[in-house]
């Protein structure tokens, strides 16, 4: 059952009926029957997964909360014969919060770790080991639904309760409502404990105009899965794996349009998860904030998959930057190259790390970590050169950030965005890298544009036309919101009779031309197989 | 209530049913797109209700071998060609309920060879589905359809609204799509292929009977029972079809059966002995007639269907005027892909048989046409058409004695290709009896 089923359909509206007619305090009961239910159509026994990672977090929470609660009274109420008793007493307490916390994770990430990564691990060390006579076996596991998600999720739980930043969940069955929440659970956002769990406990009575703004969301959601990306899926799917020789700028298209159905496909998810939450009384995170409209590679992932980009800054890359071996680090290389060296070596290794896992969550295949590596690259450039920019900048006359300019770094992030997904779209590394080399191969043939050949990747002109008119319509709302201004808002200002022609007239068009139904089979969110 | 959730309630209503109007008239435009199926739905509908002598309901053994326009032309009956191209046998009894809502006292003719097998796939049922008029009727046979296919609830949607099925042919769209409308034919068949070619089939009739499996013999004990209890006038036909011995055994069986039962059943599977349909020149394919011996086809069963019901002749009524329409349309059609003698229905010797030909271009690019004796005939009558499409017509360029076999056209120069046939006759009392002709794969093109 996915989101753009009509099996989906029923689910929420039987869902939001019997959770608007519950009683305030039992609502979350309803949601966790109905993630419970979701998650079990999805993935059927795979469920032990799930339940196994909340049971682990939700008793490390509470071990850890105990741990604290009587190391603070005990603190406090016993007559400590020296101050070094009692700093041992807190190195002691802290230490076993540690063993707890990295025994926690060990269990929740070992399943991820498992069930996702077993196979590349093996297959990785097997290299290896071949020459030594013997090699790891080669299993394939089912992998249940959202556990990418889950997982990082009961992590930065643990940690949060673990740094004192969040008080322990109490109630098992809540906590696991909070693991499993169905709109988020299929491709994030990542929640974290304390924005989304009062959300998820609380009441919520029926609001007419949140309701409405909720279909909205999901209509807009709709139309960007099922007419964008599903439909530029045909021409990438034909450019990057007919086995067909292309060249030049017709496979750089074919990156910049795969560039367009991941943005449409995960950001259409996104906004269906949202617009479902919504109806429901529960806000969650933005993941996308107008990415292509970012001026760095670094801007880009501030604004692309915000809550993994967060995850990742909070739960690896300032614990990396700050642990003892990076100080030191640091420290050294500080008295051999300088200052400038010393202090961002540091911050360069934790970006590698840091994109390198951000890769490898994609999947578990060398071409994703290529993927998080070309991203680190560019990064470590921009943090390592910035000297060298600004002086080159200069010599072209550029001064402050004038519109060209601007428009000149977003195409220019773009493209090394795009050209950086060749490695994740690409059957493999090296696929890729022989992508790239046919993209100098006659680079400036233009001929496709009218020779016809356009039409031989999968769309008929018609389908062509439409397509670019719904990329300009994804990137006029998309300016419009970098601009600041909120379009469902200004939806709802409007005569009822505007209102139901856009929402009738949205309908519509998806359903006319929406890719869907047998004659396409609606292609599966790309992040939920993440 | 409140006031406000009353509002939003009254609001919710009127905007499903706005939705539900737009989805409606969206749909109009979007089916299988298979305008002769839309056709024969429409026009059913436009019939005056009680006016048909028949209503003859089947697959597409039915109305490629049937054509109402000639049977009225010739004979002045009203029979109108119900057919849907793969028809399910399972949705007979819903085909017989929906024509005897609007001619109850109609003789309903059942072609029988639609149940020499229960199988059929989504294309059929949209086909017969799509065009169907919303009804009980009509609900009722997809939920019997459906069910019979175990289709999930999210796979039996597209039927119900087709649009969900179709939607992707948006941009092959053409005016025809939102213009299209009854095309006045009664049914007759309307697509054009077969009409230009010819495959000769071999038929072996089988008189054993085998026993059908048991889902045939309910759907047809079901047929049964309620033409028994509505006392409908029936009568069931079968049409040659290239089958297989146990198709054939079964169809035999089920003719044993409605005959069992006290309907009468017209075995039309034996060829040319009856009705002259001959093996070699009048078939498309292994299941349907080309043109010419639906030509023959329709004047058999026209006089049949006189001799034994007593239709009689209603040409000159006025209320009957859309037949005579429906005959300057037929003929406006068929008229492209006819010898002179098939419309003028001159008589005929099914026995002299149609001679095979060769054509080929001589050094001065001179057609060069040689033909194998046809046993009986006294002449040949040679006709020529300029092109293969709808907007010429076969001449008479020549006639030959009985003993010549060979004829050259040294008019080519009108097209850079011609097509021949060769119509062999035999005269008697000084009137010519013609005999068959093929035309099929004869084309030339001149270099």
């Amino acid at each position: 059952m996915t989101f753009v089923s009509f099996s989906f359909l029923i689910f929420i509206t039987l869902t939001v009926f019997v959770y608007f007619i519950t009683p305030g305090r039992w609502q979350w009961v309803v949601l966790l029957l109905a993630s419970l239910c979701f998650f079990w159509l999805n993935s059927r026994w795979l469920v032990v997964f799930l339940a196994a990672a909340a049971l682990t977090a939700f008793l490390t929470g509470l071990w850890l909360s105990n741990i604290d609660r009587t190391s603070k009274k005990l603190l406090k109420e016993k007559d400590w014969s020296s101050k070094e008793e009692k700093k041992k007493y807190r190195e002691s307490v802290k230490r076993r919060k540690k063993v707890l916390l990295f025994c926690a994770i060990l269990v929740v990430l070992g399943m991820l770790l498992v069930l996702k990564y077993y196979r590349f691990f093996a297959s990785t060390a097997n290299q290896g080991l071949r020459l030594l006579g013997f090699e790891l076996p080669s299993f394939k596991f089912l992998m249940p639904l959202g556990i990418s998600f889950y997982t990082l999720q009961a992590i930065a739980y643990m940690v949060d309760v673990y740094r004192g930043k969040e008080e322990a969940d109490r109630n098992f069955f809540r906590f696991l409502l909070f693991m499993s929440f169905f709109p988020q659970i299929v491709q994030g956002p990542i929640a974290r404990h304390h924005q989304l769990a009062e959300q998820l406990y609380a009441s919520h009575r029926f609001s007419y105009l949140r309701c409405t703004f909720g279909l909205q969301l999901i209509l807009w959601g709709w139309m960007k899965k099922l007419i964008i990306a599903d439909r530029v899926m045909i021409p990438v799917t034909q450019i990057f794996d007919s086995g067909k020789q292309y060249t030049g700028l017709l496979l750089f298209l074919g990156a910049v349009l795969y560039s367009v159905q991941v943005y449409a496909d995960f950001s259409g998810g996104m906004d269906m998860a949202r617009g479902v939450s919504q109806i429901l009384g529960i806000e969650l995170e933005e993941n996308f904030r107008q990415p292509y409209f970012a001026d760095s590679v670094e801007n880009f992932w501030r604004r692309w998959h915000i809550t993994l980009g967060s995850w990742m800054r909070d739960y690896v890359f300032y614990p990396l930057t700050l642990s003892g071996p990076f100080v030191t680090i640091s420290k050294k290389t500080r008295k051999i190259f300088g200052a400038f060296v010393g202090k961002r070596l540091p911050a360069l290794l934790a970006s590698f790390i840091v994109y390198a896992l951000v890769g490898l969550w994609h999947g578990p295949e060398w071409k994703y970590i290529a993927y998080g590596l070309w991203n680190g690259l560019i990064i470590a450039a921009g943090i390592l050169l910035p000297e060298i920019y600004a002086r080159m900048k200069k010599l072209a006359g550029i001064e402050g950030t004038p519109f060209s300019w601007r428009l000149f770094m977003i195409l220019r992030t773009f493209t090394l965005i795009s050209l950086g997904r060749v490695f994740s779209r690409s059957g493999s590394v090296m696929t890729a890298l022989h992508v790239f080399k046919n993209m100098t191969v006659q680079w400036w043939d233009l001929s496709f544009w009218v020779d016809g050949r356009l039409n031989e990747l999968g769309l008929d002109s018609p389908n062509w036309v439409l397509l670019l008119i719904a990329v300009c319509v994804l990137l006029i709302t998309d300016l419009l919101h970098e601009k600041g201004i909120r379009i469902r808002e200004g939806i709802a200002r409007q005569p009822l009779i505007f209102r139901w022609i856009v929402y009738i007239g949205a309908i519509l068009v998806i359903l006319v031309f929406g890719i869907y139904g047998a004659e396409y089979n609606s292609a599966s969110f790309i992040y939920e197989q993440f | 209530m409140k006031k406000n959730t009353i509002k939003i309630l009254v609001k919710c209503i009127a905007f499903f049913a706005v939705l539900f109007v737009c989805i409606a008239i969206l749909q109009h435009f979007f089916g299988i797109r298979d305008y002769s199926i839309y056709s024969r739905e429409q026009g059913f509908l436009q019939e005056e209700e009680n006016s048909l002598d028949a209503v003859y309901i089947g697959a597409s053994h039915e109305f490629s071998f049937f054509q109402p326009p000639l049977a009225w032309k010739d004979h002045g009956i009203t029979v109108f060609s119900y057919g849907i191209p793969s028809m399910p046998a399972q949705s007979y009894v819903y085909r017989v309920k929906e024509a005897l809502k609007r001619q109850p006292d109609s003789l309903l003719i059942l072609n029988l060879n639609s149940f020499k097998s229960m199988g059929f796939n989504d294309k059929a049922l949209h086909r017969n589905l799509d065009y169907m008029p919303w009804s009980v009727n009509k609900l009722e046979m997809m939920q019997d359809l459906l069910s019979r296919k175990n289709y999930s609830i999210e796979n039996r949607l597209e039927f119900y609204l087709p649009l969900l099925r179709f939607h992707s042919g948006w941009s092959e769209m053409t005016s025809k799509d939102f213009t299209h409308t009854y095309n006045g034919l009664k049914g007759a068949y309307y697509y054009k292929y077969f009409l230009q070619t010819s495959s000769p089939q071999t038929f072996d009739v089988t008189e054993e009977s085998t026993q059908p499996d048991e889902e045939t013999l309910q759907v047809m004990g079901e047929l049964l029972d309620y033409l028994d209890r509505e006392k409908v006038r029936v009568l069931f036909v079968t049409v040659p079809q290239v089958l297989d011995k146990e198709s054939q055994g079964r169809l035999n069986y089920l003719e044993e059966m409605v005959r069992d039962r006290g309907y009468e059943c017209l075995d039309m599977m034996g060829l040319g002995d009856t009705y002259g349909v001959q093996e070699a020149v009048d078939f498309h394919d292994s299941n349907h007639l080309n043109i010419h011996g639906s030509i023959k086809f329709t004047e058999y069963l026209s006089d049949y269907l006189i001799e034994n019901y007593g239709f009689t002749d209603k040409r000159g009524r006025d209320s009957l005027e859309s037949w005579d329409t429906s005959v300057t349309l037929y003929g406006d059609y068929i008229d492209p892909w006819t010898l002179d003698i098939e419309r003028d229905h001159a008589p005929r010797d099914y026995d002299l048989q149609a001679p095979e030909m060769t054509v080929r271009a001589d050094e001065e690019q001179h057609a060069v046409l040689s033909w194998t004796e046809t046993p009986g005939a006294d002449g040949y009558r040679i006709y020529r058409k300029t092109n293969i499409e709808g907007d010429t017509f076969w001449k008479q360029t020549a006639e030959t004695s009985g003993e010549t076999f060979t004829w050259t056209d040294t008019h080519t120069e009108e097209a850079a290709r011609l097509y021949y046939t060769v119509l062999p006759f035999r005269t008697e009392n000084g009137e010519d009896l013609f005999g068959n002709f093929s035309f099929a794969g004869v084309d030339l093109r001149i270099s």
